[in-house]
C-alpha cells in the first residue's frame, strides 16, 4: 500500500501545481481531477478484485472437486447396491461389513464407501472421505457423531437433503474445505436396511438421510498454484498500472509544460489583444473626436419611418432634444423646411434610389437666421427592411464665402474698372470744366465789348459818339482778344459736347456693364453687350491693344444672365490686354484684340483673340483652377476663368473653350445655347 | 521774365481745354503744350522751363518716367503730375520724381492757384545753382536708426499705423516727405494735410507700407556727412523746438489740430540747414564755425555763403512739395516773422518763440532775449505779454529733458 500513498501523494501534488497554472487548467482542472480520482479507485478496486478473486477462485476450485467426489462416491455407491448387490444377494452371496472374514461376502455400500475413503485417504495427502450418521449399520466401525461440524450437517443436510454444506476450516494449519452431502435411502437401500436384522431400525422410508457423506480437501496446493499465478498477473497490473501513471504523469508532465507554454502565449496575446482593444478604443475616440468636430448632423429613419437615431449635432442644430424625437415619425418633426421636397426625396429614395442630394436646402430655426444644409439621404436595405439615413452638413459658411469670392471678384473687377473709368470720366470731365471756365471768362469779356458798344450806340443817337468812347472800346476789344475767341468759343462748345457725349457714353455703357443681373436669365442683345463692356473696359486695353469687333447683326438673342456675362467678356477682355502688355512691355507698340460673334446652329459662338504671348498646353489645363494664376502677386486673385467657366458652364449650360499657341497668341471660345438648357435640365432633375 | 510752363497729355481735346482755361493767365506765364513725353523732352532742350504739368498714363513713355527723366535732365524743374488715373502702383512709382500730384478733374482755379505758388516760390530762390540742387531733391536725410527703424515696421507684418506715426514723427526727412504725399490731391485729399497722424491715418496702412520700401524714398545720412557736421543736434534742436511750440501753441488755447500742425511747423522750420549741410558739408561747417567764432547770425552768413537762408531754401522746398501754407510761411520766416505778410496767431509765431527761446538759456534776462526775438511783431499780435508764462514752458521742457 505504501507505493500507492507515494503515487496519490504525486498525482495530488501534480494536480495542485496544474490547477496553478493559470486560468485554463483551472477551468479543465476539475475534469482532469475527476479523471484521475476515478482511475485511482478504479486501480484500487482492481487491486482488492484480484487479492479476493484468488481465494474466491481457489474455494470455487476445491468446491466444485469436494462436489465431483462426493458425486461419484454417490453413484458408485447407488451403482453398487443396486447392480452388484442386488443380484449377488439373490445367489445368496452375503453382504456384510466384516466380508474379509467371511466366504461368499462382499461388503456393505457403506463399508465400500468408508473403505474407498480410507484409501484415498492415504494416497492423497490431507483428503479424506468419512460415513457417519445417527445409527451404525450392520458392525460397522465407522460413525456415529464426533465433532460440531458434523453434528450441524447432520442437523442441516436433514432439512436440506439435496443441498450440500460445507465450510472452510483451518486445522492444524492447513486451511482445508469439509463438504458434506446427504445420503438419502432409496428403494434398494430400504430393502435391507428395513429387513435386515442387524439394522438398528426398520422404520426407514424413501428420502430419509441415512447418513453423511464428508469429503475433506486441503485447498493450500491449488491455492498455492492460483496465488502464484494471481501474483504474477498483480505484477503485471501493478506494472501496467505504474507505466500508465507515469506515462499519465509525463502527458501531465508535457500538459504542464505546454500549460506554461500556453499561458506564456495567452498572456502575450491577452497583452497583445489589449494593446489592440486600446488601439481600437483610442481609434474610436479619435473617431468621435474627430465626428464631433464633423458639423454634419445624423438622422436615422427605421423602415416605419420612425426615428431612431439623432446625433447630438442634430439635437444642437434643430435644438430639438433626442428625448423628443426617438419613436417619433420623421415626417411630423417639427421642422422648418421645405417638407414637400424632402417627402418627393423620401418617395425617391423609396422607388430605389440609393442616395438623393438636396443641397443649399433652407431650414429656418425659430429666432435664428435661415441656414442652408447640404442633406444627404441614403437608403440602406437589410433582408427585408430599409431604413434610411439622412446626413446634414450645415453649408451656410461655405456658400456665404462661395458667394464672397465670387462677388470679391467683381469688386475686384470693377475696383479695377473703377479706376479705368474714373480716369475715362476724368479727362472729358477736365476740358469740360476747362472749356466752361473759358467760356465763362470769355462771356465776361464779351459782355464787356457789348457794353462799350452800347455806349458808342447810345452817344450816337444822342450828341454823337466821342473819340474817347470808340478808344475805349478798341482797348476791350484788344484784351479781349476777340478774334481768338470768335474762333476758339465754338470750338470750345464743340468739345464740351464731344466731352459730355464721352462721358454719357461710358455711364451708359458702366450702367449696362453693372446690370444688377438678378436671379433670372432675361434674353440678351450680346452684341451691345460686348460693345458695352468694350467701351466700360477701355482703359485697361488702350495703351496696349486696339480692339476690333466683328459682331453678327444676325445674332438672335439668349436667354443669359447679362451682368456675370459681362464680367466673364470683362475678365477675357483684361486677360488678353494683360498677355498683350506682357509681350509688349514698354515698346510703345500696340497689340490686337479681335472680338468676333456668330451663330453656330442651336449655339452662339464668340470668339476673344489676342496677340499675346500664348500659353503653353501645361498652363492651359490649368487656367479653369480656382485660384490659379501667373499674373504677378497682387494682379488677380486667380479667379477670373475659374468664375468664367462657372458662369458659362454651370450657369449656362454652355461650353469655353480654349486655343493657344505659345509666341502667337490664345482664343477663348464660348459657346451659349439658344434655349435655355439649365431651366430644361432643373425641371428634369426637380421631376 | 515771364514763367516758363510746359504741359503734357495725349488728349489734344484736353490740352486745348487747358490753354483756353489758362489764357486768362497768359501775361503771367509762356504756356507750351505737348501731346505726347517725347514732343515735351524737345520742347525742354529747347528753352529752360520752370514748371512741368504732366499726365500719367500715356501710350510709350508715361508721366512717371517722363518726370524722372526730367528730374535727370533738368533738375531745376518742378514737377507736377496732373493725372485721373489713381493706381497706387503708379503713383509710388513716380513719387521720387514728382513734387505734387493733381487729380483730374482740376478745378481751373486750383490748377491757378498751384501754378502761382511755385512760380511765387520761384523767386524766393533766386540762386539759380542753389534752387537746381533743391528742386532736384528726391528726399531730405533721415537719420540711419530712423531708417532702419522704418524699415523694420514696413516688413513686418505686425506693424500700426500708430508705431510707423511714432517714427516718422521723429525725422524731418520722413516728415516732410509724408506730407508731401498726403498732400497730393491724387489721394482725394480736400484741403492741406498738415500733420503726420492725420497723413497716415489718411493714407492708411495700405499705401504708407509699401511706400516706406520704395526705393531711395527716404535717404539716410552718412557717416562722413555725420562726423563733419553734428547732425544728431540738429534733429535734437527740432524736436525741442517742436516740443516747445506746441506747448506754446496749446498756452495760446490752440485745437489739437492746429498744436499738432505747429509741432510739424517746428520740427521743419531748419530743414533747409539739413539740405545745405547734406549737400555742401565742407561749406556748411565753415559758415557754422564762423558764426562761433565771429557771432554773426548763421543766416546771415548763409546769405554771404549761399546767396540764400536756410529759410528760404526749406520755404521753397517744403513750397513746392506742396505743404501746406502755414508750415512754408513758419519755416521761411522764423527768423523775422515781421517780413510775414500774416498778422495773426500762427505756427510762425510759436515756432519763432520757441525757436529764440529754445537758442538762450531758458532763465536768462527778457531783455537779452527781447533782442533776439522780433518784438515788432509780437506787439503787433499782442502777445508781448504772454513771453513769462512762454520762459516757464520752456524752462519745464528743459527740466523734464534733464531729469526725465
Amino acid at each position: 500500500m505504501s507505493h500507492f500513498k507515494v503515487l496519490l501523494r504525486r498525482l495530488l501534488s501534480m494536480w495542485f501545481e496544474l490547477r496553478g497554472q493559470g486560468g485554463l487548467l483551472s477551468q479543465w482542472g476539475g475534469v482532469i481531477g475527476a479523471i484521475w480520482v476515478l482511475l485511482a479507485v478504479v486501480g484500487i478496486g482492481l487491486l482488492w478484485h484480484l487479492k479476493t478473486l484468488g481465494e474466491t477462485l481457489t474455494q470455487t476450485l476445491v468446491l466444485q472437486g469436494a462436489d465431483i467426489n462426493a458425486s461419484v462416491m454417490e453413484e458408485v455407491r447407488k451403482y453398487y447396491s443396486s447392480n452388484v448387490i442386488g443380484p449377488l444377494r439373490g445367489i445368496g452371496i452375503k453382504v456384510t461389513s466384516d466380508y474379509a472374514t467371511k466366504t461368499h461376502a462382499i461388503p456393505l455400500p457403506a463399508t465400500m464407501a468408508i473403505e474407498v475413503g480410507g484409501r484415498l485417504r492415504d494416497k492423497i495427502q490431507g483428503v479424506d472421505v468419512r460415513l457417519y450418521g445417527d445409527h451404525t449399520f450392520l458392525g460397522q466401525s465407522v460413525g456415529g457423531r464426533r465433532d460440531a461440524f458434523e453434528r450441524e450437517a447432520l442437523m442441516w443436510l436433514r432439512d436440506h437433503p439435496d443441498k450440500p454444506y460445507y465450510r472452510f476450516e483451518t486445522i492444524g494449519g492447513v486451511r482445508q474445505l469439509r463438504y458434506a452431502k446427504a445420503d438419502v435411502a432409496s428403494t434398494g437401500c430400504l430393502e435391507c436396511h428395513n429387513s435386515r436384522p442387524e439394522s438398528p431400525t426398520h422404520m426407514w422410508r424413501e428420502g430419509d438421510v441415512l447418513g453423511v457423506l464428508e469429503i475433506v480437501r486441503p485447498i493450500s496446493s491449488s491455492a498455492m498454484l492460483i496465488q502464484h499465478e494471481l501474483q504474477t498477473l498483480f505484477g503485471l497490473f501493478t506494472g501496467v498500472c505504474l507505466l500508465g501513471l507515469g506515462g499519465m504523469g509525463l502527458a501531465m508532465h508535457r500538459v504542464r509544460r505546454a500549460a506554461v507554454i500556453l499561458k506564456d502565449l495567452v498572456h502575450m496575446r491577452t497583452i497583445e489583444l489589449e494593446r489592440a482593444k486600446e488601439h481600437a478604443e483610442q481609434t474610436a475616440k479619435a473617431k468621435a473626436k474627430v465626428l464631433s468636430t464633423v458639423q454634419a448632423f445624423f438622422v436615422g429613419v427605421d423602415h416605419h419611418g420612425m426615428v431612431v437615431e439623432w446625433t447630438p449635432v442634430a439635437e444642437q442644430f434643430f435644438r430639438i432634444p433626442l428625448a423628443d424625437v426617438i419613436g417619433r415619425s420623421f415626417i411630423s418633426l417639427p421642422i422648418q423646411w421645405d417638407w414637400d421636397k424632402v417627402r418627393r426625396a423620401l418617395e425617391r429614395s423609396h422607388m430605389g434610389e440609393r442616395q438623393i442630394v438636396l443641397d443649399a436646402f433652407e431650414v429656418t430655426i425659430e429666432g435664428k437666421q435661415p441656414r442652408f444644409l447640404r442633406l444627404t439621404i441614403t437608403t440602406l436595405v437589410e433582408e427585408q427592411d430599409r431604413s434610411i439615413t439622412v446626413m446634414g452638413e450645415d453649408v451656410t459658411d461655405r456658400l456665404r464665402m462661395e458667394r464672397d469670392l465670387a462677388s470679391a471678384q467683381k469688386l475686384e473687377a470693377i475696383g479695377q474698372l473703377a479706376s479705368g473709368i474714373a480716369h475715362e470720366i476724368n479727362t472729358p470731365i477736365q476740358f469740360v470744366g476747362d472749356n466752361i471756365d473759358f467760356l465763362g471768362t470769355s462771356f465776361t469779356e464779351i459782355r464787356h465789348m457789348l457794353d462799350a458798344q452800347r455806349q458808342i450806340l447810345m452817344a450816337t443817337k444822342s450828341e454823337g459818339c466821342s473819340k474817347e468812347l470808340i478808344t475805349a472800346y478798341e482797348s476791350v476789344e484788344n484784351s479781349a482778344d476777340i478774334n481768338y475767341l470768335m474762333m476758339e468759343i465754338p470750338k470750345a462748345l464743340e468739345q464740351s459736347a464731344e466731352g459730355i457725349n464721352r462721358v454719357a457714353k461710358i455711364v451708359l455703357a458702366m450702367k449696362e456693364f453693372a446690370h444688377p443681373g438678378g436671379e433670372e436669365k432675361t434674353s440678351v442683345d450680346i452684341n451691345k453687350a460686348i460693345t458695352s463692356t468694350v467701351t466700360v473696359a477701355r482703359n485697361e486695353w488702350r495703351y496696349v491693344a486696339d480692339i476690333t469687333t466683328d459682331l453678327d447683326p444676325a445674332l438672335p438673342q439668349v436667354p443669359c444672365l447679362l451682368g456675370e456675362f459681362n464680367q466673364v467678356i470683362l475678365n477675357m477682355i483684361v486677360n488678353a490686354a494683360h498677355a498683350i502688355g506682357e509681350v509688349l512691355g514698354d515698346s510703345g507698340q500696340k497689340g490686337l484684340i479681335t472680338i468676333t460673334s456668330r451663330r453656330a446652329e442651336e449655339w452662339i459662338e464668340i470668339e476673344i483673340s489676342d496677340t499675346g504671348g500664348g500659353m503653353s498646353e501645361k498652363i492651359q489645363q490649368k487656367i479653369f483652377d480656382p485660384f490659379f494664376t501667373t499674373k504677378s502677386l497682387g494682379k488677380g486673385t486667380g479667379q477670373g476663368l475659374a468664375i468664367a467657366r462657372s458662369v458659362i458652364v454651370d450657369k449656362h449650360c454652355g461650353t469655353i473653350t480654349v486655343k493657344s499657341q505659345v509666341g502667337k497668341g490664345t482664343s477663348f471660345i464660348i459657346r451659349l445655347p439658344l434655349t435655355d438648357l439649365h431651366s430644361m435640365s432643373s425641371v428634369e432633375k426637380a421631376a | 521774365m515771364l514763367k516758363q510752363i510746359l504741359f503734357v497729355d495725349d488728349e489734344p481735346i484736353l490740352l486745348e481745354g487747358l490753354k483756353r482755361s489758362l489764357r486768362s493767365m497768359r501775361n503771367h506765364y509762356t504756356m507750351t503744350f505737348s501731346a505726347s513725353s517725347e514732343e515735351a523732352l524737345k520742347v525742354l532742350a529747347q528753352t529752360p522751363y520752370d514748371v512741368v504739368v504732366s499726365d500719367m498714363r500715356m501710350p510709350k513713355m508715361d508721366g512717371a518716367q517722363l518726370l524722372s527723366e526730367v528730374q535727370c535732365r533738368y533738375p531745376d524743374v518742378v514737377r507736377i503730375i496732373l493725372s485721373g488715373y489713381s493706381d497706387h502702383e503708379t503713383i509710388l512709382r513716380s513719387i521720387n520724381a514728382t513734387h505734387q500730384f493733381l487729380v483730374k478733374p482740376c478745378r481751373p482755379e486750383q490748377l491757378k492757384a498751384t501754378l502761382q505758388r511755385v512760380c511765387g516760390l520761384r523767386d524766393v530762390l533766386k540762386n539759380a545753382t542753389l534752387r537746381t540742387l533743391v528742386t532736384g531733391l528726391q528726399t531730405i536725410p533721415s537719420l540711419p536708426e530712423h531708417v532702419s527703424a522704418i524699415g523694420q515696421e514696413a516688413k513686418s507684418a505686425a506693424t500700426s499705423i500708430n508705431s510707423i506715426e511714432k517714427i516718422i514723427k521723429q525725422d524731418m526727412g520722413m516728415t516732410a516727405k509724408i506730407l508731401q504725399l498726403a498732400n497730393s490731391t491724387f489721394f482725394g485729399t480736400r484741403g492741406a494735410v498738415s500733420t503726420v497722424e492725420q497723413a497716415v491715418s489718411f493714407l492708411g496702412l495700405d499705401i504708407v507700407q509699401p511706400l516706406l520700401l520704395v526705393d531711395h524714398v527716404f535717404s539716410e545720412f552718412s557717416p562722413q556727412q555725420s562726423t563733419v557736421f553734428q547732425i544728431d543736434r540738429l534733429w535734437t534742436e527740432s524736436l525741442e523746438v517742436a516740443a516747445l511750440s506746441q506747448e506754446i501753441a496749446k498756452s495760446v488755447g490752440c485745437t489739437p489740430f492746429e498744436t499738432e500742425q505747429v509741432y510739424i511747423a517746428g520740427l521743419l522750420h531748419d530743414i533747409g540747414i539739413l539740405v545745405l549741410a547734406a549737400n555742401f558739408t565742407d561749406r556748411y561747417r565753415i559758415v557754422l564755425e564762423t558764426s562761433a567764432n565771429e557771432g554773426r547770425s548763421v543766416w546771415e552768413l548763409e546769405q554771404i555763403e549761399f546767396g540764400a537762408t536756410h529759410a528760404e531754401v526749406g520755404a521753397y522746398l517744403m513750397g513746392i512739395w506742396g505743404m501746406s501754407d502755414s508750415i512754408v510761411e513758419a519755416v521761411m520766416y522764423h527768423h523775422r516773422p515781421r517780413e510775414c505778410p500774416g498778422k495773426a496767431f500762427s505756427p510762425l509765431t510759436a515756432v519763432h518763440v520757441a525757436n529764440e527761446l529754445r537758442q538762450g538759456h531758458p532763465t536768462q534776462a527778457t531783455e537779452e532775449l527781447l533782442g533776439r526775438l522780433d518784438r515788432d511783431y509780437l506787439n503787433a499780435l499782442n502777445l508781448i505779454s504772454r513771453l513769462p508764462d512762454w520762459q516757464r514752458l520752456a524752462e519745464l521742457l528743459e527740466k523734464g529733458k534733464t531729469y526725465g
